[in-house]
């Protein structure tokens, strides 16, 4: 009989070396404990045994069937090890193909330059605001104290618009600078004024690698009580130092604008030869990227604000300019192509 | 910090508004936490003051007497319970068939007695808690007169949060005297006595510990008469809500309030051997309080002994067996200046809260405590009684006054003032800083006379401003907050007004732009970047020529285009009308260069004559070529079609305002007939979007299909969401979803038919998606079949099998009745 168990076992032992999936495991599962298997007939025909045999051959059955049970529970764990496995083979792949990207765009790198150059002002308190493209030549000239016979109102310079309006002493024109938009502000708000302004300007050029007939700029204007020539100073270094970095380096230039009073061109230093002088700041080491000054007192009276009160600066910057030498550009042109391997570098 | 109207008016002449007395303090840095105008005056309407002229016991009651009362027109039979309804008593009464509150007194027989109304209690009219005994008036207080004229009624009580550097204000006095400076009205201090020739006993007090007492004064008053205060005491104290004790209790409550500084009376012959001592607490020594409460004290407690054991926790609070008692004689009345930090700790360990723990953990001056003193005894002989017969004023080391330096270019440069010399002297004196010397600009600079300082104030020396360099005030005891002279800088700027300086404009105050224009278009244009877009900036200046191209009607907008005089060639004669030309130009060039996959939009301005207005517009256009997704060696290639657009364009115009809605239109003649769009808000048209015609795209020498857009961007950002987003409550049971299939008319449009799906029933159905749509085999010719998924959820709870399929029932119901369908 005992030895009868044992070659239970071992058939169990030789059945479960082939099993390799959980179909076949519950095969051997129910032929040997079972129902019908040999094991439950054991079982059942336990009754009929003497009282002295019945709990020495029930518990040599009991013990075998355990046996069994953990033998098959062994290999399940086993099988489940083999799938889990065989998974991970499966699905093993050539990590170093492309994943699937968002295919995304951008910005142009003016609308970039113009964002950076919003986000500096309005920081510092500055409000946006917008100005037509098209004025007469009141508001691009005379209210900006040019001379009736300056030379900027040649049509060598300005664009001309073809008569919209038969007033043939103030003609509509593009603008020549943002600097409109100081007297439209001006003629409707009385100070304090503190505002930027970016649009697109537009002179008789003749296209070439740093000159567009149109292009963008920033216009400044504050207006208070007493606003002073160091406040502009303040202003633009704090600009300069945000545009370009930390360690820039920028200067005053004395210039002349019909507008402002005194008047400065505003340069930094070259950030390609450090001074040194060479092809981009034309050797002279300084990048000039606008002009500034005090608002000239006649731009005050021309919009009815107090001269004697107020005092303002204004400062007019190129956003193309910038652009150009933000990303070393070598031709103004290759903005306006939209090449899109172009816009796809800078962007 | 409690203090009423009436009371501010002991000390000034105030003749203000409630609310503008709030801003006052609210703006000289008091803030105020509540303004309460007192409630009890509908209890009191019909309530008079009567005299009793005469009581005697009831005849079935002990306890009840029967009272004639004068109510200075009639005698009225009153039957009283009250123990204190003596003859002679000016008391408050009631009269039968008036109201009370929400109640009506009624003539009545009380045990066999008539009564003619009622005599009151302070419970009774809701004045206060007190219910011992009916209110005794003053018996200045005419028979007859309403009782809303003797109290303090009107009154209006003022809560206040005073800031922990100011214990000043922990006085009514204080903030009289910060009121007072603000509004330059004159301050009457109370007077302050001086006694004389009353002896020195310098056994009463033994202050062992100058580090936390560093003044302790002791005053021995003998046979005073403890007693119910008089009315305008308790009244006084009732209108801040503390409640009336006795009238020794009651005085140094009241000259605390007053002065923001805590007195404490001792019952002297319960003070073993008459002798006051100062120390430390002894480890393991206990304590039973005023509150019952038993205190476990420690050795760093400071406490009030005498010979034997502790009578107070100095500061915080006294013991049960040396309180005053309607059988106290004489008082021992002690005015001292406690350590505040070592305050602070005991009251922190022991958990005690009283007023005057709160006062002392602030610092106070011991300075002050002689004039509260002497204020207090005052008080005591004139309401109690008694003699003062000796004191004891341990203070070893009296403070000394500091001086601090004011320049006044100092002051207007900092607070952007044009305050004169005299003006900072005004505001200082008011909050009694005492000027001491003027420092002028001289040429032997510290060479200053102090006999100028009478002849400045008496205004014989005129000196100008320009000349004065400095002011020297010595400070206040009872300002040890200020030291420096920003300090006086803080102070002066605080009377003179915040808002009355002006700001500099460094900020502009125009508001000239919308803010939300400027989010709105970087919002758009940061989209499009994210969905695959470039922005591409052309030239304002184009060609009439490629404008034709478009063929448009002759009375489109766009035909009436601007002309330059002087153009630069003639193909940037004008300027541009719309932004299409321009961007397929940029295709061209991209196409030639063999890029594919192209999708641009460009944000800029066109231009047109509009009755010989030039009109400068913001557009928004794109283009979209190729791929609409590229290649990718897993995932399929998705081709751009006008479907593509569309659902970028919907999805962003839905961020932009969720009703704009788009719908086919064929009115742009460059658009391929049937594959045109256009977007709506409203009836009004913003822009279209669809397919290029293929001929015009050839004009522009493209041979592949396009897909454009065109937006005025100028109408979009107006309606862009101003509206902030509010939360909706979100459905907490799990979505179900239902597919639906159905063959009809190819002639019904998609959203026609969700519209009518969702009209079944809005609340369950969340959401209807197109899933399927099968065109052919067992088809009908110009039919198609659509296949729906029903998104549906209720706030109510999870959906039962039972309710959908009703509701899909429904819903195929709705659809029979609009259209003819066959339910596959
Ligand atoms: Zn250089």
């Amino acid at each position: 009989m005992e030895k009868h168990f044992e070659e239970l076992i071992q058939q169990v032992k030789i059945a479960l070396i082939d099993a390799d999936n959980d179909h076949q495991l519950n095969n051997i599962k129910s032929s040997f404990l079972g129902k019908k298997s040999e094991l439950m007939n054991m079982m059942k025909k336990l009754g009929s045994l003497s009282a002295d045999e019945r709990p020495r051959v029930g518990k040599q059955l009991n013990l075998t069937k355990q046996k069994m049970e953990s033998l098959i529970q062994q290999r399940a764990h086993e099988i489940e090890k083999l799938k889990y496995d065989r998974t991970i083979q499966a699905e093993s792949i050539d990590l170093t193909m492309p994943g699937l990207q968002p295919q995304i765009g951008g910005l142009h790198p003016l609308t970039q330059t113009q964002r950076k150059i919003e986000d500096i002002f309005i920081t510092l308190g500055f409000d946006i605001v917008e100005g037509n493209e098209i004025e007469d030549e009141y508001h691009n000239f005379d209210a900006l104290n040019t001379p009736p016979n300056h030379p900027a109102r040649n049509e060598m310079d300005t664009f001309y618009i073809k008569r919209l309006q038969d007033d043939s002493n103030n003609r509509l024109l593009l603008r020549s600078q943002t600097s409109t938009v100081q007297v439209r502000i001006m003629e409707n708000n009385q100070p304090p004024i503190k505002i930027i302004s970016i649009g697109r300007c537009y002179r008789n050029d003749k296209p070439d690698r740093s000159h567009s007939p149109f292009f963008h700029q920033v216009e400044g204007l504050c207006v208070n009580d007493n606003t002073t020539f160091a406040d502009l100073r303040d202003i633009l270094s704090y600009f300069a130092t945000m545009m370009f970095g930390n360690d820039i380096e920028w200067r005053f230039r004395p210039h002349f604008f019909p507008f402002t009073e005194p008047s400065a061109e505003f340069d930094i230093r070259c950030f390609s030869c450090k001074g040194a002088g060479c092809s981009i700041c034309k050797q002279s080491g300084w990048l000039e990227i606008g002009g500034a000054g005090m608002v000239d007192p006649n731009v005050f009276d021309a919009v009815g604000i107090d001269s004697e009160r107020f005092t303002g600066y204004a400062f007019g910057l190129g956003i193309d300019r910038i652009t150009l030498l933000k990303y070393r550009l070598p031709d103004i042109r290759i903005l306006f192509e939209n090449d899109v391997r172009f816009l796809k570098q800078l962007c | 910090m409690k203090f009423s109207y009436k009371w501010l008016q002991n000390y000034i002449d105030l003749n203000i508004s409630h609310q503008k007395l709030a801003d006052e303090l609210t703006f000289s840095g008091i803030e105020v936490e509540a303004v309460n105008q007192e409630q009890y005056f509908q209890y009191i309407e019909n309530v008079k003051v009567a005299e009793i002229i005469s009581t005697q016991i009831h005849p079935n009651s002990n306890n009840l007497f029967i009272c004639k009362v004068s109510d200075g027109s009639s005698i009225k039979q009153v039957v009283c319970g009250a123990s204190n309804c003596d003859e002679g008593l000016k008391t408050a009464f009631i009269p039968a068939d008036s109201t009370l509150g929400d109640s009506i007194i009624k003539n009545a027989m009380i045990k066999g007695i008539k009564s003619e109304g009622m005599l009151c209690s302070e419970q009774d009219l809701h004045i206060s808690d007190n219910h011992d005994g009916i209110i005794s008036l003053p018996l200045s207080a005419k028979n007859g007169t309403p009782l809303q004229d003797v109290y303090e009624s009107k009154n209006v009580l003022y809560e206040v949060e005073i800031t922990p550097n100011r214990p000043d204000l922990l006085g009514i006095l204080g903030i009289a005297r910060d009121i007072a400076a603000i509004l330059n009205l004159s301050l009457q201090y109370p007077q302050i006595p001086t006694y004389k020739g009353i002896d020195h006993d310098p056994n009463l007090v033994d202050n062992q510990d100058y580090h936390l007492c560093p003044r302790y004064l002791a005053k021995v008053i003998k046979g005073v008469n403890v007693q119910e205060s008089p009315f305008w005491l308790r009244e006084k104290l009732r209108s801040v809500n503390i409640k009336p004790v006795n009238n020794i209790v009651d005085i140094t409550n009241y000259i605390m309030l007053e002065f923001g500084h805590p007195l404490h009376a001792f019952d002297y012959d319960l003070i073993k051997d008459g002798k006051i001592v100062v120390r430390k607490a002894k480890s393991g020594e206990t304590f039973t309080a005023l509150n019952n409460k038993n205190y476990d004290l420690q050795d760093t407690d400071l406490v009030i002994a005498d010979s034997t054991k502790p009578v107070a926790i100095a500061g915080i609070i006294g013991n049960i067996g040396s309180s005053i008692t309607k059988h106290t004689k004489n008082i021992v009345l002690e005015a001292a200046n406690f350590n505040y930090v070592s305050i602070r700790q005991t009251t922190n360990r022991l958990k005690i809260n009283t007023d005057s723990a709160y006062r002392f953990q602030r610092n106070l001056s011991s300075h002050t405590v002689s004039d509260i003193s002497d204020r207090a005894t005052e008080l005591i002989l004139d309401i109690c009684g008694g003699k003062l017969v000796s004191y004891c004023d341990s203070y070893p080391s009296p403070i000394v006054q500091k001086t601090v330096k004011i320049r006044p270019s100092r002051v207007n440069k900092i607070l952007t003032t044009d305050l004169s010399a005299d003006q900072i002297i005004n505001y200082l004196e008011k909050l009694e800083f005492q000027l001491v010397n003027v420092g002028l600009f001289t040429s032997d600079s510290d060479n200053n006379n102090n006999n100028s300082i009478q002849e400045i104030k008496s205004g014989n020396l005129n000196i100008s401003d320009s000349k004065v360099n400095y002011i020297e005030f010595s400070i206040t005891h009872f300002r040890k907050d200020v030291s420096r002279e920003i300090d006086i800088i803080e102070e002066i700027i605080r009377l003179y007004g915040y808002n009355r300086i002006k700001t500099t404009g460094s900020s502009s105050r125009i508001i000239l732009t919308d803010k939300n224009r400027l989010t709105s278009k970087r919002m758009i244009a940061d989209f499009l970047s994210y969905c695959g877009f470039l922005e591409v900036i052309n030239s304002s200046f184009a060609d009439k020529k490629q404008l034709n191209f478009l063929e448009l009607a002759d009375n489109d907008y766009r035909h009436s285009y601007i002309e330059l005089d002087n153009p630069i060639g003639s193909d940037s004669s004008i300027l541009r009308s719309s932004l299409l030309p321009g961007i397929l130009q940029n295709l061209r060039l991209n196409i030639n260069n063999k890029q594919d996959n192209l999708k641009l939009f460009e944000l800029g301005r066109v231009y047109y004559d509009q009755d010989n207005m030039a009109i400068e517009k913001l557009h928004l256009s794109g283009i979209v070529a190729g791929d609409h997704r590229k290649y990718h060696w897993k995932y399929k290639t998705i081709k751009a079609d006008i479907f593509t657009v569309k659902g970028t364009i919907e999805k962003l115009l839905e961020k932009v305002n969720d009703k704009i809605t788009s719908k086919p239109d064929d009115s742009q003649p460059f658009l391929q007939k049937g594959q045109g769009l256009s977007l709506l808000y409203g009836k009004k048209i913003l822009g279209f979007m669809g397919k290029l015609d293929p001929l015009i795209a050839k004009q522009f020498e493209i041979e592949q299909p396009i897909y454009i857009f065109d937006i005025d961007l100028e109408e979009i950002l107006l309606i862009s969401a101003v509206k902030e987003k509010h939360y909706k409550d979100i459905i907490r049971y799990p979505d179900v979803e239902r597919d639906i299939s159905f063959i009809v008319d190819r002639n019904i449009d998609h959203a026609d038919i969700v519209r009518k799906i969702k009209e079944t029933n809005h609340q369950l159905i969340q959401d209807v998606l197109l899933i399927d749509e099968f065109i052919g085999k067992n088809i009908q010719v110009n039919h198609r079949s659509l296949t729906y998924r029903l998104v549906l959820s209720s706030n109510k709870g999870t959906l039962t099998d039972d309710t959908i399929q009703k509701l899909v029932d429904k819903v195929f119901n709705q659809l029979s009745v609009n259209y003819e369908i066959k339910k596959r």
